[in-house]
């Protein structure tokens, strides 16, 4: 291996220019000439050399330090953060969805389908609660609301339940005491499920800004610089050009200052995917839903309380006009122009596969909307009988369809969001072991260099 | 045409056991990784498929014919005997992360339990434009909400098939199964979730919410009713010819085989019973290790086209899964409208609502159900 002894050696092969000591030559005795020389002893070389060597380690323990904060922090996402997000958004989606069917459940009389999707949205929903509870760490006031939102859901159910019992048995009040479950959920389990996610999403927001993390790539660039400046001034007072074991100090740094700084910007780039791409298309994605349950639960009531009912606005929250086949096909290609949540998605797939999941939400949209318009018709008819036989029948298939090919899309984006939170994380991997062994080097490296020196004053 | 009667789930005399297929689906699942959708993922080959289904399954003219139309050579097996056979057709490569086919039709049960594993790819909906033709009431499954990883290909219920001759009045419900005057006249069909679903509807309990304690109470009465001799016989397709013969005067029948019985005997009938049945689908599923994802999609996007999907069930007449098949089987007139007015194959809305598709049950509490039940069967 080619080292600095080896060119230390080879320098060292033309004989001295004088081997009279300096104190008696006296074209050898300029004052600074004399100052460098005192600083080239060699307990100034191991001071200079130790400060080095201090430079490295400290410049390591920095970097370590920030990027065992920066892996915590988007493990902290990978395992609490994203999860919880995700599943916020799930339990918001099947309460949606157990509130059509539960109004469902009580237009048909009991209606056994319905109860089943009543039931398995409502055990979604706990299910997600108590997995949301598991991860959410050690976030009190989450801790909170989520015993609030547990306890509530419970008495959600149990309303439901009333005024399904009281529907099948004929008894007075039974819509009241539905009335009484979607204000429960709409007033009280809904915000507060919306809280738990404020508070993740500021955690996300927290956890994805670090910028500061930069000065672990400051510290390393500032102990390279420092070796640099040894090196130039070893080759200054020595006439060496290179002294490798400081060259190789030098290198290791910069390895591991580009390594750092390569990890923080993939890690950055995927979270960025993460937090704008997927879970913006996931937050799309459960408002679609919900807003698509209202409309269904307030269609259904409306049957149930013999009267009318102005969907116009929650239509236009979903699509400004109904859609048409040139919608649909645009879509596939990845275009869309009109305004609403619909639209939005499309606008936010960038991918074959996504667009493909945003087509097909659109084409069910547009049957179930066709359904419901029968619904409309024969409630502005005042035949409720057939309004609820549309309801139950037609208008039940065609929302199932439409409310899985959401599900679907979230299915997809969720696994997206999995994907590039892993890959952010993934992105670190090394990054801990990396910087104590390339520091290590670098310090073991530097004392090297400097003891070639010293070792020659012996 | 008359449809030949696709001998569906017949059981092979080298079938491995229920308990060796799912000691070898436990295993395997330590070789499995959870399914995850990726933004790029890989179509491989998409000028070819290769597809292990059920026999008789599809008209072979069809399979040329779809050939043609997507430009794909297509490999096709009928090998797919039952699921436990199938299973072991395809258990080897599993483990090993590679498929000698594109696309395998395990019934739904087995494919939930697949992707459970990790065994199964996504469908690849960029390919498969008519996913958007898929039957809603098959989108909720608990496993794939939104049929991410499977297409169901043909349906059926699992309902009673009777001789009116040999019963002496019309059959309206689960009980009659156990009903004395029947005794020693009635079969049973050999498959868990069908049999115990029927006896749990019978008890007022639902098999598409199935918990342990209820689906044990209903197989105690299977048991029961077995040791007594109320059972004259455990069938799978051959149900057809102990009812022609007179084995049985009743029996659990399947809606596909009822379909052609009848065809054949006028006289005899196909009820869903006021209390529910159950419905089974085989669904087409792309296992790990397929070379041809492209090509999977492409079939099966062909055959949800509701022109295609209505030459199939002409051919098999069980209960497509594809929106539009009933409008183009009217369109075709003669046969084909007649079938389009089948209540069996297109039950009305308040029919579907009294029919159960097994579920609920974790993969151990299944399985123990399936290891005691096997050993009701000859």
């Amino acid at each position: 291996m080619n080292t600095g002894v080896a060119v230390d050696e080879q320098r060292n092969a033309s004989p001295p220019k004088s081997s009279t000591p300096l104190a008696t030559n006296p074209r050898l005795r300029p004052e600074s000439l004399i100052e460098d020389q005192r600083f080239a002893t060699p307990t100034r070389l191991r001071v200079i050399a130790v400060v080095c060597v201090i430079a490295v380690a400290l410049g390591g323990i920095v970097a370590w330090l920030l990027t065992d904060r920066l892996v915590s922090a988007t493990d902290t996402i990978e395992t609490s953060t994203g999860p919880v997000l995700i599943d916020n958004q799930g339990i918001l989606a099947s309460l949606a969805e157990a509130n059509a069917a539960g109004a469902a459940v009580h237009l048909a009389g009991g209606d056994p389908e319905q109860q089943r999707v009543f039931d398995s949205a409502l055990r979604r929903a706990n299910v997600g609660l108590e997995r949301v509870a598991r991860v959410v760490g050690d976030d009190e006031e989450s801790h909170a609301r989520l015993a609030d939102i547990g306890s509530s859901i419970t008495t959600y159910a149990a309303r439901v339940e009333g005024a399904r019992v009281a529907s099948v048995e004929q008894l007075p009040g039974a819509a009241a005491g539905l009335n009484d479950a979607i204000n429960l959920l709409r007033d009280e389990i809904t915000p507060d499920v919306v809280s738990v996610t404020d508070l993740a999403q500021a955690r996300l927001e927290r956890d994805v800004d670090t910028p500061w993390y930069l000065l672990a790539v400051g510290a390393i660039a500032l102990a390279a610089i420092i070796l640099v400046v040894a090196q130039l001034w070893m080759a200054r007072r020595f006439s060496r050009l290179l002294n490798l074991p400081l060259v190789l100090a030098t290198l290791a740094l910069v390895v591991l200052g580009v390594w750092l700084t390569l990890g923080f910007v993939r890690q950055q780039d995927n979270l960025a995917q993460a937090q704008d791409g997927a879970y913006g298309a996931i937050e799309t994605s459960a408002q679609i839903q919900s807003i698509a349950f209202e409309h269904r639960a307030s269609e259904t009531a409306a049957v149930i309380n013999r009267s009318s009912v102005d969907l116009s606005e929650l239509r236009f929250v979903l699509a400004d006009r109904p859609i048409t086949s040139q919608d649909i096909v645009d879509a596939r290609a990845g275009s869309a122009d009109g305004i609403g949540l619909l639209f939005d998605a499309v606008r936010e797939a960038d991918s074959p596969r996504e667009h493909a999941a945003a087509a097909e939400m659109l084409e069910r949209w547009a049957r179930y909307r066709a359904e419901s318009d029968r619904v409309q018709q024969a409630i502005q008819a005042d035949d409720f009988d057939a309004a609820s036989t549309i309801i139950r029948g037609g208008s039940n298939s065609a929302f199932t369809g439409f409310n899985t090919s959401v599900e679907g899309a979230l299915f997809d984006n969720r696994s997206q969001f999995d994907g590039a939170v892993s890959a952010g994380r993934d992105a670190l991997n090394w990054v801990r072991v990396a910087t104590v062994a390339l520091t290590a080097l670098a310090a073991l490296a530097t004392w090297w260099g400097f003891s070639l020196r010293m070792r020659e004053y012996r | 045409m008359t449809p030949e009667l696709p001998p569906r789930k017949t059981r092979g005399d080298q079938r491995p056991t229920r308990r060796t297929v799912l000691a070898a689906l436990a295993s395997l699942a330590a070789t499995g990784c959870a399914p995850r959708f990726t933004r790029d993922q890989n179509l491989g080959l998409s000028d070819s498929v290769r597809i292990l289904n059920w026999p008789d399954y599809i008209d072979p003219a069809l399979i040329d014919a779809i050939g043609s139309a997507t430009s794909m050579e297509v490999g096709y097996w009928e090998d797919w005997a039952d699921n436990y056979a199938g299973f072991d057709l395809i258990a080897a490569d599993l483990a090993a992360g590679v498929s000698a086919y594109d696309i395998v039709v395990p019934t739904n049960w087995l494919a939930a339990r697949l992707h459970s594993q990790g065994f199964l790819q996504p469908i690849p909906l960029e390919v498969v434009p008519n996913h958007v033709n898929i039957d809603p009431s098959y989108l909720t499954t608990g496993w794939d909400r939104g049929a991410r990883f499977h297409m169901p290909w043909q349906a059926g219920i699992t309902g009673i098939a009777y001789d009116p001759a040999q019963t002496g009045r019309e059959i309206q419900s689960i009980a009659d199964l156990f009903a004395p005057e029947f005794a020693g006249r009635v079969g049973m069909i050999g498959e868990m979730r069908e049999a115990v679903g029927l006896a749990m509807l019978a008890a007022g309990n639902d098999p598409a919410r199935a918990t342990f304690d209820d689906a044990i109470n209903a197989l105690v009465r299977v048991e029961e009713a077995n040791a007594s001799g109320q059972f004259a016989g455990w069938y799978y397709e051959d149900f057809v010819t102990a009812l022609q013969q007179g084995d049985v005067a009743v029996t659990m029948a399947w809606s596909g085989e009822a379909a052609s019985m009848i065809d054949a005997r006028p006289d005899l009938r196909f009820v869903i019973p006021e209390e529910g049945a159950i419905r089974w689908f085989d669904t087409m599923v792309i296992p790990q290790g397929a070379s041809s994802v492209g090509g999977a999609g492409k079939w099966m996007n062909a055959v949800y086209d509701p022109a295609v999907a209505a030459q199939i069930t002409q051919f098999v007449q069980y209960i497509s899964p594809v929106l539009g098949v009933r409008d183009q089987l009217a369109t075709l007139g003669g046969d084909a409208a007649r079938l389009a007015e089948n209540p069996v194959l297109f039950p009305d809305d308040d029919t579907r609502r009294r029919l159960f598709t097994w579920d609920g049950l974790d993969a151990n509490d299944d399985e123990a159900l399936d290891d005691r039940f096997a050993e009701l069967l000859p």
